[in-house]
């Protein structure tokens, strides 16, 4: 009995030692995980500084990590410690599968998400994470059947979740997602098919607690699908009452009059007249005047009007969004292209040209102002005047220029650079434009941006530069780089026809 | 006999205070070379140096069996994790630090004022260890209520609104100024009473009473030389505040390496002031005679 009695604490210890064990495996993990993250981080403060070798050096360190983790017999349920170390492990494959993303190793970057499926497949998290981000290699290639797949099987790998990092937070846009291209694949009379399941998704979630912000977003998904689907009336009662519902809510997740703009955007989808969605638009304004969606709502006026040749009350709302002094940059920016556009379509140029002018003064960061320096010269282009477009595109170089000199590199600088070959292109120094696009449809590649600038430089080499064994390299590298989608294809045949009609 | 200075007035003048304080820190750095004083703080140094060690070790194959639950049971299962450990870390080894402090620091703090009254030329008795040991009770309890009465007081800074302090940087200092002087007092009515027991066999509430008495008949002196001791230790207390900050511009391991220093100057500083404080007892007790 004694003995007995000695073996239950030894036993007891014995347990213990082994969740010590698993907790300490997970914090030299982490350690060593952190430490990998650290290097990133202070690689990516100037990574135009950091070699390559560097960058393949640092995947090797986290693929390292991640073999060393990864490989337990029992993989362990969610929520133990040893599910914690393999996600850890996924981790580390995520980080080099980012790395060798940005190297454009894609065939390596294939490899590991076929890896983190296969080993990780288990975890919930992990295998929605792998989903989402293979689901959007497939869609920028275009293969929209294979991405809405991957997407549905995101979505049902994980439980959406309001405001939280990760495939959780974005889950709940997948189903719709995935049903749009399904839908564009499919014929006319499989539309509905193509949304059943994420009808379905999205009923299950507007049945959830009343007032919480997933039950809320599923109910705009459900009301957005049925106007995909031309159930107009349906669409605009489900947001009716998810208007009622938020407006019963002491703290709303979304604001009330968010419904109300989609109605309009319902409306607006549907056809239905001018003066019926300005009287939603007016009604919005009327009703929620603190509405945060303010700006976007003004930017809508100022359309309604424009269409209905109302160019004074167009140019009201444009300019209570830019008198804003706090509004959003996107609408006040936007408010001010679209006053300068209006103004030069009614013949009132120096007025538009004050507009575009303040563009890059009051919203430098924004891509209405990037886009003002090519308004001016398409304007000039139009009116034939010459020497006022070629003096327009001087300036227009010099600003994409000093942009890209004055601001890092991210998705403004992408667009300047963008700009900048149209505008290269434009003052008829082709080589120096195609070697742009060719640069930056390289480093979007996976995209459809990146496809469709690879296909504008190839048409360039071809028709503006007569080489077309440049413009054959050109698409026989989209051929290489897209070559499960149809464009691809296209590609690859039509470099093969070139290069046999080039003399030999 | 104690050399040097013999007039006990009450010190309420500055300059010297000063003069008295000073004299009472070159007294103990005078006998900073004999090792033997040194060894009862130097024992406690290296129980500190185990803990933060063993704090810092729950992936180290065989002191994670301790180190483990020892982290649970200080910072949570969160701590556990890298690196929130080392987020964790300071106010980890506080809390065991406190504990620490009472068992074996009051203990080791009553050795080494005996020694530092022998070398002063006070008759502490053959064995300094075995007497302080049988004063641990007393000693214990003691220490437990002077690190209590400090908490409940550094507690008293959660009463001012934080949206005070997170507006206005001079709150924030004030605040911290004021608590510092708050301490020093407490620390200062207190900083006799190992004194009392280990050399005059005083029991709790004696030593106690009497040490506000001496602290209260050498005011200055004692204010300064706890102060200038609390000063030393503040730049650390502060540093362990920001561990945030630390552990986002440089690494997480280096917060281990500043409660590392931490402790080397805890030791250098507790040497200094457990040996002015006796050296200033013993002149009170002279000066009384």
């Amino acid at each position: 009995m004694r003995g007995v009695l000695l073996l239950v604490p030894l036993a007891l210890l014995a347990a213990s030692c082994g969740t010590d064990r698993e907790a300490g495996r997970r914090h030299r993990a982490e350690r060593e995980i952190w430490r990998a993250d650290w290097e990133y981080q202070s690689l990516s403060l100037r990574p135009e500084a950091v070699s390559e070798e560097r960058w393949t050096d640092l995947a090797g360190r986290y693929e390292s990590i991640a073999e060393r983790y990864a490989g337990t017999p029992d993989p362990g349920t969610p929520g133990t410690i040893r599910a914690d170390v393999q996600t850890i492990a996924a981790r580390a494959l995520f980080a080099a599968a980012r790395i060798h993303g940005a190297l454009r190793d894609s065939n390596r970057v294939e490899i590991l998400y076929e890896k983190m499926a296969g080993r990780f497949g288990h975890l919930p998290d992990v295998a929605a994470e792998v989903a989402l981000v293979r689901g959007r290699i497939a869609e920028g290639r275009g293969d929209r059947l294979a991405a809405a797949e991957l997407y549905e099987s995101a979505a049902d790998r994980v439980e959406p979740r309001a405001g939280v990092a990760g495939a959780a937070g974005v889950v709940l846009d997948l189903p719709l997602r995935a049903a749009r291209m399904r839908a564009a694949e499919a014929g006319e009379g499989q539309r509905e098919a193509a949304y059943r399941t994420a009808r379905a998704y999205y009923r299950r979630h507007a049945a959830g607690p009343p007032g919480d912000a997933v039950q809320v977003d599923a109910q705009v998904r459900l009301a957005e699908l049925a106007a995909d689907l031309g159930e107009w009336d349906e669409a605009t009662s489900a947001l009716h009452r998810l208007e009622a519902q938020l407006r019963g809510l002491d703290e709303p997740p979304r604001h009330p009059c968010e419904a109300r703009f989609a109605v309009y955007g319902v409306q607006n989808r549907a056809g239905l007249s001018l003066d019926l969605t300005r009287q939603t638009l007016i009604g919005l304004l009327e009703d929620y005047p603190d509405c945060p969606l303010a700006g976007q709502v003004l930017l809508a006026l100022a359309s309604n009007a424009s269409r209905r040749g109302r160019v004074d009350e167009a140019l009201q709302h444009l300019d209570r969004i830019a008198a804003e002094p706090r509004g959003d940059v996107e609408a006040g920016s936007q408010a001010l292209l679209a006053r300068a556009r209006l103004l030069d379509r009614h013949g009132r140029w120096p007025e538009a040209l004050e507009s575009l002018r303040m563009l890059p003064i009051r919203f430098p960061l924004s891509t209405a102002a990037l886009q003002a320096p090519l308004e001016i010269v398409l304007h000039h282009a139009r009116e034939d005047d010459e020497e006022a477009a070629r003096a327009a595109l001087a300036q227009a170089e010099r600003d994409y220029r000093d942009f890209l000199a004055r601001y890092p590199p991210g998705p403004l600088a992408l667009i300047a650079r963008e700009h900048l070959a149209q505008t290269l292109a434009l003052s008829g120094e082709h080589d120096e434009a195609l070697d742009e696009m060719v640069r930056l449809g390289e480093e979007l590649s996976g995209s459809s941006k990146g496809a469709s600038l690879l296909l504008a430089a190839a048409r360039m080499a071809y028709e503006d530069l007569a080489d077309t064994a440049r413009a054959a390299a050109i698409l026989e590298r989209v051929g290489d780089a897209y070559g499960q989608t149809s464009v691809g294809r296209w590609a690859t045949g039509e470099a093969t026809r070139m290069r046999g009609t080039m003399a030999p | 006999m104690i050399r040097g200075r013999r007039e006990g007035k009450n010190i309420v003048n500055w300059f010297p205070s000063l003069g008295v304080a000073v004299w009472a820190w070159r007294g103990a750095i005078a006998l900073s070379r004999r090792p033997a004083i040194w060894l009862p703080l130097l024992g406690v140094t290296a129980l500190q140096g185990a803990l933060l060690l063993l704090l810092t070790s729950p992936h180290r194959g065989g002191l994670s069996v301790l180190a483990l639950p020892l982290v649970r049971l200080l910072g949570g299962e969160a701590a556990t994790h890298y690196p929130i450990l080392y987020y964790a870390l300071p106010t980890m080894f506080f809390r065991a630090n406190l504990v620490l402090s009472a068992l074996a620091g009051s203990i080791a703090g009553g050795a080494a004022t005996l020694l530092f009254a022998r070398a002063f030329g006070y008759d502490a008795g053959r064995s300094p260890y075995r007497r302080a040991w049988r004063s641990a009770p007393a000693l214990i309890v003691t220490t437990a209520l002077t690190l209590g009465l400090l908490l409940g007081l550094a507690a008293l800074a959660t009463l001012v609104p934080g949206e005070w302090t997170l507006r206005s940087g001079a709150v924030r200092w004030g605040v911290r100024g004021a608590m510092m002087v708050l301490l020093i007092v407490v620390q200062s009515l207190f900083v006799y009473a190992t004194a009392w027991i280990v050399l005059k066999g005083h029991g709790i509430w004696p030593a106690v009473r009497d040490s506000v008495r001496v602290t209260a008949r050498t005011l200055l002196p004692t204010l300064i030389a706890v102060g200038v001791s609390a000063l030393l230790h503040f730049p650390f207390s502060f540093a362990s505040g920001r561990v945030d900050l630390i552990a986002g511009k440089l690494k997480p391991e280096v917060i281990a390496g500043l409660l590392a220093v931490q402790i080397g100057v805890q030791l250098l500083v507790t040497f200094l002031l457990v040996g002015a404080a006796t050296r200033l007892f013993l002149w009170r007790m002279e000066a009384n005679r």
